[in-house]
């Protein structure tokens, strides 16, 4: 065996470097978020939300909305249709009748209600995502559709009417439709269970159709 | 290591005796006492059988779970439901052979959701294409999706119940629970959705004959899948509680058409006589006179020259309708005529002639004098 010899001696070197201890902020560098101007809180968020609807508009392969999701976006895009697509009432044109169109409430709720009923449904089947993130997914894939409603009112604007401005309409807010489906069946596919996948997106696709029939048939009286 | 005598206590080999059976055998040691929770295969499917009924019986009406559990189709299942709902085959109990396994409400909650919007667009569908071309301001009824909610959401709940309330009353053998029964209902709704879209089409004998094969289609699959429950009491509860199913899924249909897609030109096209304020008449020509525009106040014909009975036309056009026609007779020989004015209005098929709502009359200044 070979003889191991153990001198006591005390060797001294110097220690340097920084000690890190996980979880507990550093004080020296970064404050407190509440300590930064508001116009850092609110831009963050901003660019953050900003950041979602770039995602939906060109649907990369991303976890973007799934991992971070908020609410802020669908409630920006539902209030923004819900006061474009209500009818008139207050204002009578010469008929004397009012639009027969939606009241900015309905709409409301029509997109609440319709979502949170996409997403217990995909729940139900045994999805694996949780609800907020969900609610967040098709809230944001609405956005193909806004652009397709602002579209149509610019189009409404002009005065006289004819076919071919409604069918260009047409293609529009179809064109929208499918770019909502086609996106939100991307962000939601792969956490449902598998021969379930058609039962899970039908309802989405119910969901948009609404939609985009809300928005085609709205004439700006 | 050390094997010295130092460690021969610590170390050393012991005779143990064995058994020259169980050298035979080649085993060393025979087990004849087992423990409890050595269970045998018997004992441990029904162990575990009685561990998953638990389970189920634990997934109260409060957890998620609970719902989760009408819900486990796969898509193939709600497919094969579909169709099955729509072809009716005599000697397979739709119910026992589908549904059975189990009832579902992901089908039947979808089915009616889609049938409450395409009935409600379709519904505007066919108002639009029996009054566009005309010059009409079309508007689209949003709140028909509030009525064929109710209707249809009404009618899956409602007829089961009542249903089977009768097989509980009659002592039905076949113990159809009402879940199986909404089951049933809302597949055989399935068969309107293809036919309201088609519904759209005004043309009505279509209309009635998509009514005929869906009530005739879905019904029958209903018929055949309660016949033989229904069959074992008297032929009166029999051929009523048949009959009743019919007629309910009939007259659901034929309510269809008749509210939403039927445009007879008295109901919707009502034509519409506006108010019409006086100060916009502006009658551009009477018998080839031209006339300033008119002021308001009582019209009187003053100084006009007409031959014997002549009937006065006048034009009026009042911006964004239709223009009224108007024809009234006048005597002749008077210098002031009074007129009351009188708008028959024209609106597709349909003419109405009302008074004006200009009381009194007008006097036409003639341009001459």
């Amino acid at each position: 065996m070979a003889d191991v010899e153990f001198h006591h001696e005390v060797v001294e070197v110097p220690l340097e470097g920084e000690m890190e201890v996980p979880g507990v902020a550093r004080t020296d560098d970064e404050l407190s978020t509440l300590d930064e101007p508001v116009k850092d809180t609110i831009l963050r968020d901003v660019k953050a939300v900003g950041n979602k609807f770039a995602h939906v508009l060109i649907p990369k392969k991303s976890k973007l909305l799934l991992k971070e999701w908020d609410l802020w976006g669908p409630l920006v895009l539902c209030t923004f249709m819900a006061i474009m697509l209500q009818g008139s009432t207050d204002e009578l044109n010469m008929m004397g009748e009012n639009d027969g169109g939606p009241q900015f409430a309905e709409v409301f709720v029509i997109y609440w209600l319709g979502a949170v009923v996409v997403t217990l449904n995909i729940k139900l089947l045994g999805g694996n995502i949780s609800f907020f993130q969900s609610i967040c997914v098709l809230g944001y894939c609405v956005c193909p559709l806004a652009i397709a409603l602002i579209i149509c009112r610019i189009l409404l604007a002009v005065d006289t009417q004819s076919i071919a401005l409604f069918a260009v309409r047409f293609v529009f807010v179809v064109l929208g439709f499918g770019w909502s489906t086609f996106a939100s069946t991307a962000f939601l596919a792969e956490s449902q269970p598998t021969g379930r996948k058609v039962l899970a997106m039908y309802p989405l696709c119910l969901f948009y159709f609404v939609i985009s029939w809300l928005i085609i048939s709205h004439t700006h009286s | 290591i050390d094997t010295k005598d130092g460690g021969a206590d610590l170390f050393s080999f012991q005779n143990i005796p064995h058994d020259s059976s169980t050298a035979e055998k080649g085993e060393t040691h025979q087990f004849t006492n087992f423990p409890h929770s050595a269970a045998d295969s018997d004992d441990e499917s029904s162990d575990q059988a009685k561990l998953l009924d638990e389970e189920k019986r634990a997934a109260s009406f409060w957890t998620f779970a609970y719902y989760q559990q009408f819900f486990d189709v796969e898509t193939k299942q709600v497919g094969q439901r579909i169709i099955g709902s729509m072809l009716p085959k005599p000697g397979r109990n739709y119910l026992v052979r589908q549904i059975r396994p189990n009832p579902d409400l992901y089908g039947p909650f979808w089915i009616c959701t889609t049938l409450v919007f395409t009935t409600a667009i379709a519904g505007n569908l066919a108002n639009y294409f029996s009054l566009a071309g005309k010059n009409y301001n079309w508007k689209y009824d949003f709140h028909k999706v509030t009525f064929a909610a109710t209707a249809i959401f009404g009618y899956w709940w409602l007829i089961p119940l009542i249903l089977s309330g009768i097989l509980w009353w009659r002592g039905s053998q076949a113990k159809f629970t009402f879940l199986e029964i909404i089951c049933v209902y809302g597949y055989s709704l399935a068969i309107y959705v293809p036919i309201s879209v088609l519904w759209a089409i005004q043309v009505s004998w279509l209309q009635w004959t998509l009514v005929v094969v869906g009530a005739v289609l879905s019904g029958s699959v209903l018929l055949l899948t309660f016949w033989p429950t229904v069959s074992e009491d008297s032929k009166k509860i029999a051929f009523g509680v048949m009959f009743f199913i019919f007629v309910m899924h009939t007259a659901l249909a034929a309510g269809f058409v008749l509210y939403f897609f039927h445009v007879p030109a008295a109901s919707t096209a009502t034509p519409i006589i506006p108010f019409i304020n006086t100060t916009a008449i502006s009658a551009t020509t009477l018998n080839k006179q031209s006339i300033t525009k008119l002021d308001s106040g009582p019209a009187k014909f003053t100084n006009l020259a007409l031959q014997d009975t002549q009937k006065l036309k006048y034009n009026l056009s009042l911006p964004g309708l239709d223009s009224l026609k108007e024809a009234k007779t006048l005597d002749k020989g008077k210098g002031e005529q009074t007129v009351n004015l009188q708008q028959t209005a024209e609106k597709g098929k349909q003419t109405e002639t009302k008074e004006s709502l200009v009381t009194g009359s007008k006097t036409f200044k003639n341009a001459a004098t």
